[in-house]
């Protein structure tokens, strides 16, 4: 029998998950080795489809364990054997335990920041003074164009990284850990994580509205009380 | 969840969120994923929710700053909309 797995946690105590069904209907138990609880469920099938209902039944899963306890939620589609669970927490113990630490008593919070796109759809940058650079059809156009791209991309690298500078200093007083989880290439978009303590949301939030109204040109959206998902990662 | 933003785009927003968080983030033991979407690369799923979950942000933010421009020009006073026009 496999089983579908949630989370770990070193802090969570039997009876949690009597009124929450896990995925596919499952009933929620709980397993534990050397100090480490596993949040899990029977699973029959030999994979799982990525579901709206699903999903959420993960989610679900991992809230109800994260109302009172730390915890390092497993990302969707985690399906192991008994044995195997014990043998990765045996062996990762100390990476776990350490991990464990780092989020104790904290909610990741998480921020999309989206800002006005200086270089064009099709490629092309506006120059300095804002004017268009010229369009030809030829083979030193194509050269062109591609120096276009690329300078547009580190253009717009620098700018995330100034962004992400910004935003962090200005929220460093709530915020335990940043990570920068996305910065898709070519995008005027960037996403960044924090870990912020749970009595510190309201502080965090204070400065993050502050943030918001020092640069209105730049759209955030925010998001969170989560599971700390990001700073899951014991390899990070 | 998701905040500053009206009911539909909320929930919107919201699953891809969650989207976001449970494919692409979490404590992983190495070969143990195993997800299924209607025999697409699995990978590429993952990597598209990112992307999805961004773009979406864009386009909802673009969509509302239209509405908003809308909103702008229909209370300028008639003068000005008719100075704008020629």
């Amino acid at each position: 029998m496999k089983l579908y797995a949630y989370c770990l946690s070193d802090e969570i105590a039997e009876g949690d998950f009597e009124n929450v069904s896990g995925v596919g209907g499952a009933r929620v138990r709980l397993t534990e080795s050397q100090g480490i609880t596993g949040v899990v469920s029977g699973f029959s099938e030999s994979s799982i489809a990525v579901t709206r209902e699903n999903v959420l039944a993960h989610e679900r899963v991992v809230r109800q364990a994260f109302r009172n306890a730390s915890l390092l939620p497993f990302r969707f589609g985690t399906v192991v054997t008994e044995s195997s669970l014990m043998d990765f927490i045996n062996a990762q113990k100390s990476a776990l335990k350490l991990q464990l630490e780092r989020v104790r008593g904290c909610v990741e919070m998480s921020v999309k920041v989206v800002w006005p796109d200086a270089t064009r759809a099709d490629g092309t940058v506006q120059g300095a003074g804002g004017e268009e650079e010229e369009r030809a059809g030829s083979g030193t156009d194509y050269l062109k164009k591609k120096r276009r791209e690329i300078f547009g991309d580190a253009h717009m690298n620098e700018r995330a990284d100034e962004i992400a500078s910004w935003v962090s200093e200005k929220l460093q007083g709530a915020v335990r850990y940043t990570m920068k989880t996305a910065q898709p290439s070519g995008s005027p978009v960037l996403a960044l994580s924090y870990l912020v303590e749970r009595e510190r949301v309201e502080e965090y939030r204070e400065l993050l509205n502050a943030v918001r109204r020092e640069r209105p040109h730049l759209h955030f959206l925010t998001s969170g009380p989560w599971p700390p998902y990001s700073f899951s990662d014991i390899n990070s | 969840m998701v905040e500053d933003l009206d009911i539909l785009e909320q929930n919107e927003l919201s699953l891809l969120e969650t989207l976001d968080h449970v494919l692409t983030r979490g404590l992983v033991i190495a070969g143990e994923i195993t997800i299924s979407v209607a025999d697409v690369d699995l990978i590429f799923v993952g990597l598209n929710v990112v992307l999805t979950s961004v773009e979406t942000a864009r386009e909802i933010i673009g969509e509302r700053e239209e509405r908003a421009r809308g909103l702008n020009k229909l209370a300028l006073p008639s003068g000005a909309r008719k100075e704008e026009s020629e």
